[in-house]
């Protein structure tokens, strides 16, 4: 009896995939193969000389930056009320050496964070990594 | 001695006495003390000394006259930013500081005799602002994100090549990255 209640105590009841302090905390890493979303804001629209736009590495920088997993929701939900919605792998900002880590958060199951400070080289690789979820709508 | 408009020291202080006229040199030159106010061609100011003459002082020109019109444009795609309100990307970015702007500004005008076109002016998430240069196969991102620093990105042929920051105070380092987008025009 003794023995099995000392194991018990090992079983987290909760767990915290939000709070890095948090005793319980689980830390998911995104596989490689999942695709990320981001919301693209107008004024980060870049217009290309051949008529067609690309996101802007500015949206891409900071730290710990936010995206959705695509797998966990629909473009609808996560566009709210940007102009664009911009997808890429996971595998891109892994390979240059960043986690993408699951961060669910109670007004959205699919949100994930790029751990990390993304430098200016790699927000610029990221970004022409990026394909149109949906195309970017202006006002 | 007077200061555009303004006279701000000298023997001669005395008010205005008319706020604008039109200046018409010859008029004034033939009847400088003549009982009937001169016309003016061209808006002035007009003040009369102590001794009784009547001075017509130009105003300053008109900045937008000798402003090189990439710096007019791009100073004014920058004060667009300050319509931003909080969380204008939707991850909960702030307003773009005063601070901020005000280094952008000063960036730009340290680089006001250089031979480019206006950068594109585009909103850094987390608050900021990026500054981006295209020439043929090189690009140049200039970014204030830190009061303290420019940081800026060299990519060749869609290649990042280099990046780092210099302080703020530094223009010397802000006209070597133009020199090095068009290498040619020096």
């Amino acid at each position: 009896m003794a023995e099995t209640s000392s194991i018990l105590k090992f079983i987290p009841i909760c767990y915290s995939m939000n709070d890095e302090s948090d005793p319980y905390f689980i830390k998911i890493l995104v596989p490689k193969n999942e695709s990320l979303w981001r919301r693209i804001a107008e004024s980060q629209i870049v217009k290309l000389e051949i008529g067609t736009y690309r996101p802007s590495s500015a949206a891409f920088k900071g730290i710990d930056i936010s995206v959705d997993i695509a797998s966990k929701s629909t473009p609808e939900r996560s566009i709210k009320t940007s102009s664009g919605l911009a997808g890429f792998l996971a595998k891109v900002p892994i390979t240059l050496g960043y986690q993408v880590i699951e961060n669910p958060i109670p007004e959205n199951p699919a949100h994930a964070i790029i751990k990390g400070k993304i430098r200016r080289g790699h927000a610029r690789t990221i970004a022409k990594a990026c394909q149109w979820v949906i195309e970017p709508r202006f006002t | 001695m007077y200061e555009g408009n303004t006279l701000i020291s000298g023997q001669n202080e005395v008010e205005p006495i008319a706020a604008t006229g039109i200046l018409q040199s010859d008029a004034f030159l033939s009847n400088p003390l003549s009982e009937t106010k001169p016309r003016y061609k061209t808006p002035c100011v007009v003040k009369t000394t102590i001794s009784g003459d009547e001075i017509a002082i130009a105003p300053p020109a008109d900045p937008d006259e000798t402003t090189a019109p990439w710096l007019i444009k791009t100073t004014g795609d920058l004060d667009q930013l300050t319509n931003l309100p909080d969380n204008w990307d939707s991850y909960n970015s702030p307003s773009i500081s005063s601070r901020l702007l005000m280094n952008a500004k000063n960036f730009l005008s340290s680089l006001e005799f250089e031979n480019i076109s206006p950068p594109r002016v585009v909103p850094v998430s987390g608050g900021g602002i990026q500054f981006e240069w295209q020439y043929g196969n090189r690009e140049l991102e200039v970014e204030f994100v830190e009061e303290r620093f420019v940081g800026y990105l060299k990519i060749v042929n869609d290649q990042p090549t280099g990046e780092g920051q210099f302080s703020i105070s530094d223009y010397d380092s802000g006209r070597l990255l133009i020199k090095w987008l068009r290498p040619r025009q020096f």
